[in-house]
């Protein structure tokens, strides 16, 4: 036997690609085991499949040609069912394997076809240039498993990998150029065009088996990040509930703290009747007051705890608005604050009512509260603007106070940040929370007579036909 | 806010710093039935701008304000030379914040919710102590 330079780059290669195959099974440290057994076997099958294509002179052509590419074909697919193994995370079906015997006889059949009926002088094209095109074929799956790999799982060796099927491609889109155009069909044709090509598909061949092992790595690598980052999250979450029920915690003690204060006051007093009529009904509006307050506490609990049951349920946002500022208007009316409704008739938006109503009267309270400092020049207003934005409701709650703190927007919407004189950082956190939770966004800006603008932007449900609704 | 002792040594002086109204509220008409004299702050700052001291007299202080906080109000009195004692209001105030408080040499602490029974019986006991030190001439510690 006598091999020729791409003979022998054949034979090593199909040695070398036999021996990774077999050590590729015991790969360590991956749970891509799927993929894993997919590119040891395909490994396996190139290697079995080059090493027959050597001995074309000493063996069958239905061994050293037929069969070899039929085999390096399935090969190529063993090789993208790996990557498809890895794009879905071993939760798929697994390949029909009965099809792996169809398809080699039927690429076989084909190659052995072309070499009956077409005319002895293209034949041997005729054959290149089908085994290119199938190779092409895989070879673009194979890209668009990587891109696929690299969108889902974020790994960057796995763009480089689809470039490198791209160009595997283009390599063979070469070979269908030189066989049809320089007739240099046969694998072994010694002109340097040839042999270029050959010596460009080897080197890709040694690249590929080096760059998927890195592939795998990185995608452990990654996956062991994303698992320390969801635990983070977890273990963030946690921390949370801890901060708020403590902040509830103390909310609640507060209108607790004065109602038994006021009531043993008022229980002791009454004993021996040492309460003017005046000061009794002071007390006992008091212990009212702070009992609406924990009862608003609970209301603000329960939009938080809330279920998803209501969630496609469709509000209309202006008139929750004008509930809401109907139920402080008590507070407005004493504060003497004017308000200035500026709404859009029937704004539906998908967000149940008791929370959309939760996020209405923090932000209104919010804004009372702003208003009631003694050193504020000039009218005290509250606007509330309520209008539709193309496919979005925005929601915008402003006042002439004095405006967030120099340094309180960034942690305006965080758990327990607060710069105010009651409260405990909850009202905006819940904001943000519920505002989120459907879809919605909820930002501050300085409104322009410098006081506080809240804006919520939350998604509009589409009008029903025959309502009449004209669209822009 | 500012009020001195025009009664005499009788007069005992309350010096509540709470930033919730209505808390503060039902504390200083739950003290003054017992016939205190109690001076309301809404922040530990208005108390550092606004107050003149009598004695004896007891400071009962929210733990959880905004500005200033309790504890750091307790330093700024022990390096102004206030040496009434302190009492502390808490909600839900840390066991870290209590060791610290205590630690500054607080004479108690009531957490929220407590009776009316509980503030009188430390908030007595408290200017008690502060009556004794006063009377005895010394300068008086604020711890127990």
């Amino acid at each position: 036997m006598n091999l020729g330079f791409i003979q022998s780059l054949f034979f090593f290669f199909g040695v070398f690609s036999l021996i990774y195959g077999v050590a590729f099974r015991f790969y360590p440290g991956s749970r891509d085991r799927q993929a894993i057994v997919h590119w040891s076997r395909g490994s396996l099958i190139w290697g079995f499949a080059i090493v027959l294509t050597v001995f074309r002179a000493e063996l069958s052509l239905v061994l050293t040609y037929y069969l070899a590419n039929a085999m390096a074909f399935l090969a190529y697919v063993e090789f993208n069912r790996s990557l498809r193994a890895l794009l879905h995370d071993e939760s798929f079906s697994p390949p029909k394997r009965w099809i792996d015997l169809p398809m080699v006889m039927g690429h076989g059949g084909i190659l052995y076809a072309l070499g009956l009926w077409v005319p002895a002088a293209y034949s041997a094209v005729a054959q290149t240039v089908f085994v290119s095109v199938m190779v092409i074929g895989v070879s673009l799956q194979g890209a668009f498993y990587c891109f696929e790999i690299h969108r889902v799982h974020q790994l960057k060796m796995a763009r480089y990998f689809a470039h490198y099927h791209l160009v595997y491609a283009g390599l063979w889109v070469m070979r269908i150029v030189s066989a049809t155009v320089l007739l240099a069909a046969s694998a072994f044709d010694p002109s340097p065009v040839n042999t270029v090509i050959w010596m460009c598909l080897f080197i890709m061949g040694v690249v590929k088996f080096i760059v998927f092992p890195m592939l795998l790595q990185q995608k452990s690598e990654n996956a062991r990040l994303s698992l320390l980052r969801s635990s983070l999250v977890k273990a963030n979450k946690t921390v949370a509930a801890g901060a708020l029920s403590a902040s509830i915690a103390h909310e609640l003690n507060q209108p607790l703290t004065t109602i038994r204060l006021n009531g043993q006051l008022l229980r002791d007093t009454l004993k021996n009747q040492a309460l003017s009529n005046d000061e009794a009904r002071a007390i006992v509006e008091e212990i009212l007051g702070e009992n609406e307050r924990a009862a608003r506490i609970i209301t603000s609990l329960r939009a938080i705890f809330a279920g998803n049951s209501t969630a496609h349920s469709e509000i209309d946002a202006t008139a929750l608005v004008r509930k809401s500022v109907g139920l402080l208007a008590r507070e407005i009316e004493k504060h003497q604050i004017r308000i200035d409704l500026r709404l859009d008739d029937a704004l539906r938006v998908s967000i149940p009512e008791d929370e959309l109503y939760q996020v209405l009267l923090n932000l209104l309270l919010n804004s009372i509260e702003a208003l009631q400092d003694p050193a504020l020049a000039g009218e005290r207003v509250i606007t509330v603007e309520a209008r539709r934005q193309g496919d979005h409701a925005r929601i915008c709650v402003s006042d002439t106070g004095a405006g967030v703190k120099p340094g309180m927007e960034p942690v305006l919407f965080e758990l327990l940040s607060t710069s105010k004189n009651s409260g405990m950082g909850v009202g905006l956190w819940l904001c943000r929370y519920i505002v989120e939770r459907h879809a919605g966004q909820i930002a501050y800006a300085p409104a322009t007579g410098g006081g506080a603008m809240f804006i919520i932007t939350l998604p509009v449900r589409p009008e029903p036909a025959g309502e009449g609704a004209v669209r822009t | 806010m500012t009020d001195s002792c025009k009664t005499g040594a009788l007069q005992r002086h309350v010096y509540l710093i709470d930033d919730d109204a209505a808390v503060r509220n039902a504390i200083a008409r739950s003290l003054e039935r017992l016939d205190h004299k109690v001076h309301r702050f809404e922040s530990a700052n208005s108390f550092l701008e606004g107050a003149s001291l009598s004695r004896p007299a007891v400071m009962l202080v929210d733990m959880r304000m905004p500005g200033i906080s309790g504890i750091e109000l307790q330093v700024k009195l022990a390096a102004a030379g206030w040496h009434s004692p302190v009492i502390f209001i808490s909600g839900e105030s840390t066991a870290t914040q209590s060791a610290i408080a205590r630690e500054q040499g607080a004479f108690g602490f009531l957490s929220k919710p407590f009776g009316l029974e509980e503030l009188a019986r430390m908030v007595d006991a408290a200017l008690e102590k502060d009556a004794l030190s006063l009377a005895t001439g010394g300068r008086g510690d604020q711890g127990p």
